[in-house]
């Protein structure tokens, strides 16, 4: 085999492996999203999903273009996030395998990865409707990745309160978006 | 059927982690039992993402990067692949669309990318100087030294010099709207101005309903009244007089001329440099202003220097010798500051020095010892340039629990970064990260950064001129460690310095700086602006 045609076979792969990475990109808040729901800690999540795309970026080659990107990244991403959590927390917090198989199995909703702008500008716009003391909270939960405990001390109410807070808020972000969207599309 | 009230509940308790064992056993048992329960989940899971989705880009998107050195490139190595891998796919992207029409998902990466900077192409003059200007209301209002685009420009009152990009200088009077077309090319609509045109903008051409004014090297007023009534002077050199209508002829008017023009009627007579405004009025103003701040500041700055817990203020009035004098009233030992590198450079005013930093090795070193838990820190500068992912305002105490980073990263984001654990990993640190605060065109302005850690309430904040652009609370306690410390520049911890290769130096000029062991409230930072 001569030089050139071997160069070409390298060029090749980098390039699959690109392609690879750039499916991983435009996936990314899916990924993120479905780490979340197995390890719901913020930070946590971050490292889960680096190390998700290292094995990404690694096994790139079993990978074949046309075949379903999301079936196979959270394959990826679960047996990542279960490796970390085990390592963190021990199993106690997290969902047994029988429970992530029925998961798994069942159809997930994650939004079209060209939608995410859209749904995050429609969220932006909700969350800017919430009332002071909701919108402070869920600032302090997401932006600020505090626990509730640590927001009721900032905020100065009880936790349970903010526990009813975050739970208040989160329905009225659902309704919200949910109502935003059919006035969309209608 | 399930009981989704409890479902919901048990759902927070996950999410916001707080479950406990019986409950999340309590939560399987559920989920395996019904996939209506499966399907809550992951449609709360899915909001659970996407409000930490949204949050991560209200906090400016890759709140990751702002590990410190030998973190990030462990870590932060799959984010630097993930930048090349977004370009090379880009370009596979182009590349094939090039060939065939493209499928959706390439389509989609292509127009992810960002698009060219046609701003650029819409720059056409400087405001360089005003005095006294009301703006029109509804019109945009400008600060000296704004770059502006394309489009109308208009005052009420007050004067200033508009600086076109061809090199010709406009100065406008109010009441006067200008429309600003080109580096070459101006329409007045009403107004007076006069326009000092040197030879490379010879040419430069100031539209009107009735006339073309060609300027062929001179100094030229030009006044519309509300009545119709058109005047131009000539003070010096020659235009030429496009009339819009075709029965009158071009005409060429000289240094002392000038005509009027009423209903398609015009009248000669001698040019009266004293009916437009003194070019000179504006420097004299200008003067008077960069006298009063220089007062202002003085003042202002005497206040800080006594301020309670200030630890060190260094002005930079005198850099002799490679030390800098700490100016704070009382203080602590040995606080005087080293040069390593560094030039003195022209400061905000002729009577005061600043301190330049270009090269990647400049810096002041200090030291302080001991403990806070609060601390403010105060800098005046001008950002010349963003070359680097972290470009250091201050860092202090390398590798200790409560090392300090303050930075601005390559978009112009202000970096908060304290340092509560050893290890190296992303939770071992507390940040706060702006939005963007010193965008392009604020790049060789003054502007003064603070940013106060508040151990008391738990809270980092961030400020720029005195206003509050950004606030965290803090998810633990730190002792801030108050050691060796660098302005302008970093120092790796040392068990960080195999991997420590990035280049964090500040570019630009540090007009003033200040750290205090207290947190400042916003009234107190505002009085020192």
């Amino acid at each position: 085999m001569s030089d050139e045609s071997e160069i070409t076979d390298s060029s090749e792969s980098e390039q699959h492996t690109a392609a690879v990475q750039g499916l991983f990109l435009k996936y990314q808040p899916m990924v993120r999203t479905y780490i979340l729901s197995i390890v719901p800690n913020f930070a946590l999540a971050e490292d889960i999903l680096q190390e998700t795309f290292l094995v990404v970026s690694r096994k790139a080659s079993s990978f074949t273009l046309g075949s379903s990107f999301p079936a196979w990244v959270k394959t990826i991403a679960r047996f990542k996030a279960l490796e970390f959590a085990r390592r963190e927390f021990g199993r106690k917090t997290v969902l047994s395998d029988e429970v992530l198989d029925a998961l798994d199995s069942d159809p997930h909703p994650y939004a079209n990865p060209a939608e995410t702008d859209e749904r995050i500008a429609i969220l932006r716009a909700c969350i800017d409707e919430l009332a002071p003391q909701a919108r402070r909270a869920i600032e302090y939960r997401y932006r600020g990745d505090h626990q509730p405990p640590q927001i009721a001390r900032l905020m100065g109410c009880t936790v349970n309160s903010i526990n009813v807070t975050l739970s208040r808020a989160r329905v009225f972000l659902r309704n919200c978006v949910n109502l935003k969207l059919a006035l969309k599309s209608s | 059927m399930i009981d989704e009230d409890r479902l919901e509940t048990l759902l927070n308790a996950y999410f916001d982690q707080h479950i406990g064992e019986e409950e999340l056993s309590e939560l399987e048992a559920i989920l395996l039992q019904s996939s209506r329960a499966r399907q809550i989940l992951n449609e709360r899971a899915e909001q659970h993402g996407l409000l930490r989705e949204w949050a991560l880009r209200e906090n400016g998107l890759d709140i990751a990067s702002i590990a410190p050195a030998g973190f990030r490139r462990r870590r932060l190595v799959g984010w630097t692949v993930a930048a090349l891998a977004a370009c090379v796919a880009l370009l596979l992207a182009l590349r094939q669309h090039g060939q065939n029409p493209g499928t959706g998902s390439e389509k989609e990466m292509a127009l992810d990318s960002p698009s060219p900077p046609e701003r650029i192409f819409n720059e056409v003059a400087l405001l360089a100087e005003q005095i006294d200007v009301e703006w029109t209301p509804g019109s945009q209002a400008f600060e000296t030294g704004s770059v502006l685009q394309k489009g109308p420009f208009s005052i009420e009152k007050g004067l200033v010099r508009l600086d076109f990009f061809s090199g010709a200088k406009v100065y406008l009077e109010g009441p006067a709207t200008l429309e600003l077309v080109s580096p070459d090319l101006a329409r007045l609509a009403s107004g007076k101005l006069t326009a000092q045109v040197p030879p490379p903008a010879h040419g430069f051409t100031i539209l009107s309903e009735a006339m073309r004014v060609v300027d062929r090297g001179t100094e030229f007023g030009m006044n519309i009244e509300k009545d119709g009534k058109y005047q131009i002077h000539v003070f010096d050199g020659e235009v030429e007089l496009h009339p819009e209508d075709q029965q009158v002829e071009t005409r060429s008017l000289f240094g002392g001329g000038a005509v009027a023009f009423l209903n398609g009627a015009s009248r000669d007579f001698p040019a009266d440099r004293k009916a437009f405004a003194d070019p000179d009025l504006l420097q004299r103003a200008a003067k008077k202003a960069r006298d009063r701040d220089w007062r202002q500041w003085e003042s202002s700055s005497e206040k800080l220097r006594q301020a309670e817990g200030l630890l060190v203020y260094y002005d930079f009035s005198s850099v002799e010798g490679g030390s800098i004098t700490n100016r704070a009233e009382s203080p602590p030992e040995e606080s005087d500051g080293i040069l390593i590198g560094c030039e003195p450079v022209p400061g905000r005013w002729p009577q005061k020095n600043a301190l330049g930093f270009a090269r990647t090795s400049d810096r002041l070193r200090f030291r302080l010892d001991g403990q806070a838990p609060s601390v403010t820190m105060f800098a005046r500068v001008r950002v010349d340039s963003l070359p680097h992912d972290h470009n250091a305002l201050l860092s202090m105490s390398p590798g200790e629990i409560g090392e300090i980073h303050w930075k601005l990263d390559r978009d112009g984001r202000l970096l908060l970064g304290i340092r509560a654990e050893r290890e190296l990993k992303y939770s071992s640190w507390e940040r706060l990260v702006s939005s963007p605060v010193v965008a392009e065109s604020d790049l060789g302005h003054w502007i003064t950064l603070a940013t106060v850690i508040d151990g008391e309430l738990g809270e980092m904040r961030h400020y720029v001129d005195g206003r509050e652009v950004a606030v965290a609370p803090m998810s633990r306690a730190i002792p801030l460690h108050l050691g060796k410390a660098n302005v302008g520049n970093f120092d790796a911890p040392e068990n960080e310095q195999p991997d420590a290769t990035v280049t964090r130096n500040f570019n630009g000029r540090f007009s003033e700086f200040a750290f205090f062991n207290r947190a400042l409230s916003v009234e107190e930072l505002s009085s020192y602006q």
